[in-house]
């Protein structure tokens, strides 16, 4: 396989793929991780209006911007 | 049955099914590799260079089927406006430029050896650009336009009307003279090549398929965090108690004195 006269090619579409991929991954799980982190300071305040919220069955609406549209 | 279009279900279903999907893609890319790398013959011709289609056909055929899921997104945005479609059109944008980028790029490097160039502007090649451009162009749709709803009706009809150029790439081997091959595993006639090529190729188009899947659920997961997130600071900036999960509205209404 290393005496391929190509083998550099093989290995460099293959080191593209890597970083591509896990690019990729790494953005997606970066941002989850950066949101979840910028949402905290509002979980605590949350707790009563979702238990409120859920009561009154607001969670069973669709969408949550556009709901005139939805369904 | 719950309605998974929502998004407070849509984000119970995604958190149980994204560990399950990247488990799945984890195991299809190990034998994938393997089969690939230890298994696969060196093709008479090409000789190992071949192991380069084994990453070049799965993003090939990953950046078409993204774009197919781009499309039902925007018509999803059009004619039902519901929010998730939106998520799920801006999701697949950047995640179909990348699929795109990798299929090109692979090209590429299997281009130099095998036709002595990098690049050739041949139908299926220039096809395949233009459809990286839309998709960088629908990102900076995304990016460009503040407001979501407004981003979401812009990039839906841009993606649609860019839905032309697909049955362009697919068939631009057969209306042109291209220095492309054609089809040799989607076609009347069954697959030209040998099983043992065949298979790792098929592995690695589901590991690629499943990779997607699972980067599309925590995307769209992403996007809705984003809005939730941006819905809660408008109202905190306005000076108004945060709202949760519910509709302004109806939490309004619930707190009514």
């Amino acid at each position: 396989m290393s005496h391929d006269p190509h083998y550099g090619y093989i290995i460099a579409a293959y080191a593209l793929a890597f970083v591509v991929l896990a690019g990729m991954t790494g953005a997606t799980l970066a941002d989850y991780v950066l949101l979840k982190r910028a949402l905290l300071p509002f979980e605590g305040e949350r707790k009563p209006q979702e238990i409120a919220g859920k009561e009154s069955g607001c969670d069973e609406k669709p969408g949550g911007g556009r709901s005139e549209g939805a369904g | 049955m719950p309605n998974y279009a929502v998004p407070a279900h849509f984000l119970r279903l995604a958190r149980r099914l994204i560990p399950i999907f990247a488990l799945a893609t984890a195991l299809l890319f190990g034998v994938g590799l393997y089969l690939a790398w230890f298994v696969a013959p060196p093709d008479y011709q090409q000789g190992e260079t071949v192991k380069i289609m084994y990453l070049h056909v799965p993003a090939a055929w990953l950046a078409l089927m993204i774009y197919a899921v781009l499309t039902s997104a925007a018509l999803g945005t059009l004619v039902w406006r519901h929010p998730l479609a939106d998520a799920a059109q801006k999701a697949a944008a950047g995640l179909g430029a990348g699929f795109t980028f990798l299929c090109l790029g692979t090209g590429s490097l299997w281009g130099k050896p095998m036709w002595g160039a990098w690049w050739v502007w041949d139908a299926r090649l220039t096809s395949v650009l233009l459809l990286f451009l839309i998709y960088l162009g629908l990102v900076a749709l995304w990016r460009t336009i503040e407001d979501p709803g407004r981003a979401a009706r812009a990039a839906a009809i841009f993606a649609l009307a860019g839905a032309v150029n697909i049955p362009v790439i697919k068939f631009s081997v057969d209306w042109w003279n291209t220095l492309h091959q054609p089809a040799s595993v989607f076609r009347l006639g069954g697959p030209a090549i040998a099983p043992s090529m065949l298979w790792p190729l098929v592995v690695m188009a589901l590991a690629f398929t499943l990779l997607f899947f699972t980067l599309f659920l925590m995307a769209i997961r992403n996007e809705i965090l984003r809005r939730r997130l941006h819905r809660l600071s408008i109202q905190a900036a306005a000076g108004k108690e945060p709202a949760g999960a519910c509709p302004a509205s109806t939490w309004e209404a619930a707190y009514e004195p």
